[in-house]
């Protein structure tokens, strides 16, 4: 275990969505569900955790009569990876 | 949950994941590189061989619809795209700045000379194509910007109707090829 680390982006999918938007200026629901393997139900569940932190924001939308869902990384969930990634790597080495 | 390690290799999995795949799959620059190489070549065959007074016209008719229909190629793609990249989003405001650069020189060109007109629009050109091949890591593009330069130099030394012949020069090099290649690589990548 790993203690004093944010527990919202210290959970798999949460931290492979947010590991997929930082490079990113949005992604599609399709695009996150291919490169994450996660079920629909399970992605959704967590994108809506992640946007009720603020960490992401979820426009729907639709495009030819289907509907599509852009995800991004808003600042404070810019913010909250980095503070995750320095938090990680001080565990990795504390020096 | 994982220990550190794991959840490192995880977090740089994922973004190389989401960087990987050029997106561009080179439809702008065959489409920008087809009008402007036939452009270049009917201004050039109407000067040379007809005594038709107004070759210019053909750019004037057909930039604008390239233009038209560039931006609804544009639009359509950026609703169909499943993620969008910083590249991405930066790319529409660099044309755009070299398109607005191009149309002032070509609206005051009658101020200076047409002779100079032709190699700045060259150099405009080469400015886009570096950057973008920066963009997207697309080595290919850099040389043709490299070319380009090199082209507007002679251009500052010929006559206008060879001026032509070395836009549609450019037009081959530095559009068509770097576009075949970008969809030959996005077709790759697809499949």
């Amino acid at each position: 275990m790993l203690p004093n680390l944010n527990p919202l982006l210290h959970n798999q999918l949460r931290l492979s969505i947010v590991s997929l938007l930082i490079g990113l200026e949005k992604a599609d629901f399709n695009f996150l569900l291919k490169e994450t393997g996660a079920s629909k139900g399970n992605l959704s569940v967590q994108i809506n955790k992640l946007k009720e932190a603020e960490y992401i924001t979820v426009n729907k939308s639709f495009v030819n009569n289907y509907p599509k869902t852009e995800c991004a990384l808003s600042p404070k969930g810019i913010k909250a990876f980095e503070e995750y990634v320095a938090g990680i790597k001080k565990y990795i080495d504390p020096s | 949950m994982n220990n550190a390690e794991e959840q490192l290799q995880l977090i740089e999995r994922m973004i190389k994941q989401s960087q990987q795949k050029i997106s561009d799959n080179g439809q702008f620059y065959l489409l920008w590189g087809w009008v402007a190489l036939a452009a270049s070549l009917i201004h050039y065959t109407l000067l040379r061989f007809t005594d038709f007074s107004m070759p210019y016209l053909v750019w004037i008719i057909l930039m604008p619809l390239a233009g038209i229909v560039s931006s609804i190629m544009g639009r359509r793609q950026s609703k169909q795209a499943d993620r969008m990249l910083y590249s991405d989003k930066v790319m529409p405001y660099l044309w755009a700045g070299c398109t607005i650069s191009m149309l002032i020189l070509i609206v005051l060109g009658y101020k200076i000379s047409w002779n100079i007109v032709y190699p700045l629009l060259l150099i405009i050109w080469a400015i886009g194509l570096f950057s973008s091949g920066a963009l997207i890591r697309f080595k290919p593009l850099m040389y043709a910007a490299a070319l380009n330069w090199i082209l507007a130099i002679f251009a500052f030394f010929v006559a206008f109707d060879v001026q032509l012949l070395l836009i549609a020069c450019s037009m081959l090099f530095s559009y068509l090829i770097p576009g075949y290649m970008l969809q030959a690589q996005a077709r790759r990548d697809a499949a």
